[in-house]
This record gives C-alpha cells, structure tokens and sequence, in this order.
C-alpha cells in the first residue's frame, strides 16, 4: 500500500499488516529449517542403531557418536529459537518501516 | 447530545495515536537479536570446511599408525585456537546470546571437555579413548561424527543467514 494511503485512522493496520507479512515468511523458513534437520537427526540417529548392531562400532564410540547428536540436536534447537527472534525483529522493523514516512510527515521531523 | 462525545472519541482517538507514536519512537532503537555478522558468518564456513577435510583425511588412514591421536593433535590445537577467536568475537556482540550458545555447542562437538571416555561429546573424545588413541576410532564412528559436527555447525551458519535474510528483507 502507498504510504499516502495510510492514515490516523489505518494506522493501527498498516502497522499490523507489516508485522504479520515479515513474521510470517520468517516463521516458514523456521518450520522448514525445523524439520529437515529433525529429519537428518533422525538418519543420525537410526545410522548410529544399525552401526551399533552389525559392530561397525563400539559401544564406547556409540555412547560418544549419541552424546554428541544431543549436542547437535541443541543446536538444530537453538538456532530455531534464534530465528524466531530473528522473526520478531524483523517484525518489528517492518511494522515501524510500514509507517515511518507517514510518522515522520506528520510530526514535521524524523521521529522514526 | 451526540457531538461532546464525538469530540471525546476524537480526542481519544488523537491522544491514543500520539501514544502509539511515542511508543514507536521509543521502540526505534530496540533489538531483541543481533546483527548479521559477516566475520562470524566467514569464521563458522572456514571451521566447517576445516572440520570437515579433517576427517574425511582421517577415515584414510584410521587403522593404521597413522591414525593415532597424538598425530592429530596439531589439529585439535589449531580448532582450540579459532574457537577461542570466534568466541571472544560472539561474545562481544551485544543481543547475540543464541550464536553465543551455538559456538558452545560447537565447541562441545569439536573438543568436548577432553574426557576421552564413554561421557565424552566429541570428535576429540572419539579419537582418545583408550581404544582408539594409538590406530583412531572405526570409519563409520568418524562417518557419525562428522554428520554431527556438520548439523552443529551448519545450525549456527543457518542463524547468521537468517539474520542476514531479515535484515535485507526489511531493507525492501
């Protein structure tokens, strides 16, 4: 929407509008980044089983290898948090973005 | 009788978009996640492939003396090393707790706490306990480990991204 379309009265919208549109493409790549790395957890994790069971590996290597997919599941976990907040800032960037030359115009300086 | 209080709700009105503009002004300058950090980002992609070509080089010669830990431990110095600079850089960025938390991780799948046993979390644990030290642990438990410390590492890389993806989104 041009920005000469917002006024006092959709101010409240726009700002809304803008948020929603940022968070919710952000939140997609969450989700998708979310389950293809479950999903290369899980192949870890059943490589881990099988290797265990035909005594490619030892049981040492194995308590090890799982100890260490923890870790990488931290991770995977970790960065999902991290993008959400990336999300939200983002958010909140586009909310402010949506209406600052309309902001701005009314106060007479660059108050956004 | 209807126009004082269609003044009221005007007056409401312009009082609650005058707050809302102060509320925006004072929301500026406020972040909740730091920037993209482009020698973070340089620094992650340089571990990883680090990382990666050491143990694609060790699976060539585990089983044999070769593959013996004390060998290798130029490597696991070398990786010390530039944790320690890349955690000394994550840490000095304001707001950037969750990449603060991924390099600990790192660390953790990379070097672990240097058990070399069973409680071990590492590439280095794998490679010094007691049954692997002088030959280097089996190919598939190096195979396991590097998809491990890829997926770490690569988790940490997907957050600078993003971070990088928002901030030119917005920049749209």
């Amino acid at each position: 929407m041009p920005a000469d379309a917002i006024t006092t009265d959709n101010l409240g919208d726009q700002i809304a509008d803008a948020a929603k549109k940022a968070f919710g493409k952000q939140f997609k790549n969450v989700k998708t980044f979310v389950k293809a790395e479950s999903e290369k957890l899980a192949i870890t994790l059943r490589m881990i089983i099988e290797a265990t069971a035909a005594n490619e590996i030892t049981e040492a290597e194995a308590r090890v290898l799982l100890n260490q997919q923890k870790v990488a599941a931290s991770a995977v976990f970790t960065a999902a948090q991290g993008m959400t907040a990336v999300a939200a800032q983002a958010a909140i960037d586009a909310a402010l973005g949506a209406v600052k030359k309309f902001v701005n115009g009314k106060v007479g300086f660059a108050l956004l | 009788m209807s126009r004082p209080i269609r003044i009221s709700i005007r007056s409401w009105a312009a009082a609650s978009v005058v707050t809302l503009l102060s509320l925006l002004a004072s929301c500026a300058d406020i972040r909740i996640v730091s920037d993209y950090d482009e020698e973070t980002a340089k620094s992650l992609t340089s571990l990883e492939q680090t990382t990666d070509d050491f143990i694609v080089a060790l699976e060539k010669v585990v089983g044999t003396p070769d593959g013996a830990f004390d060998k290798h431990a130029a490597f696991y110095d070398g990786v010390d090393r530039d944790l320690r600079r890349l955690e000394f850089r994550v840490n000095a960025i304001p707001k950037n707790n969750h990449t603060q938390m991924l390099v600990k991780d790192i660390r953790a799948a990379i070097l672990g706490a240097g058990a070399c046993d069973e409680t071990g979390t590492s590439l280095r644990d794998l490679h010094c306990l007691p049954a692997s030290r002088a030959r280097g642990p089996s190919k598939t438990a190096l195979e396991l480990s590097r998809r491990n410390v890829n997926q770490t590492i690569s988790a940490a890389l997907s957050l600078e991204l993003a971070k990088k993806q928002g901030l030119e989104h917005n920049d749209q």
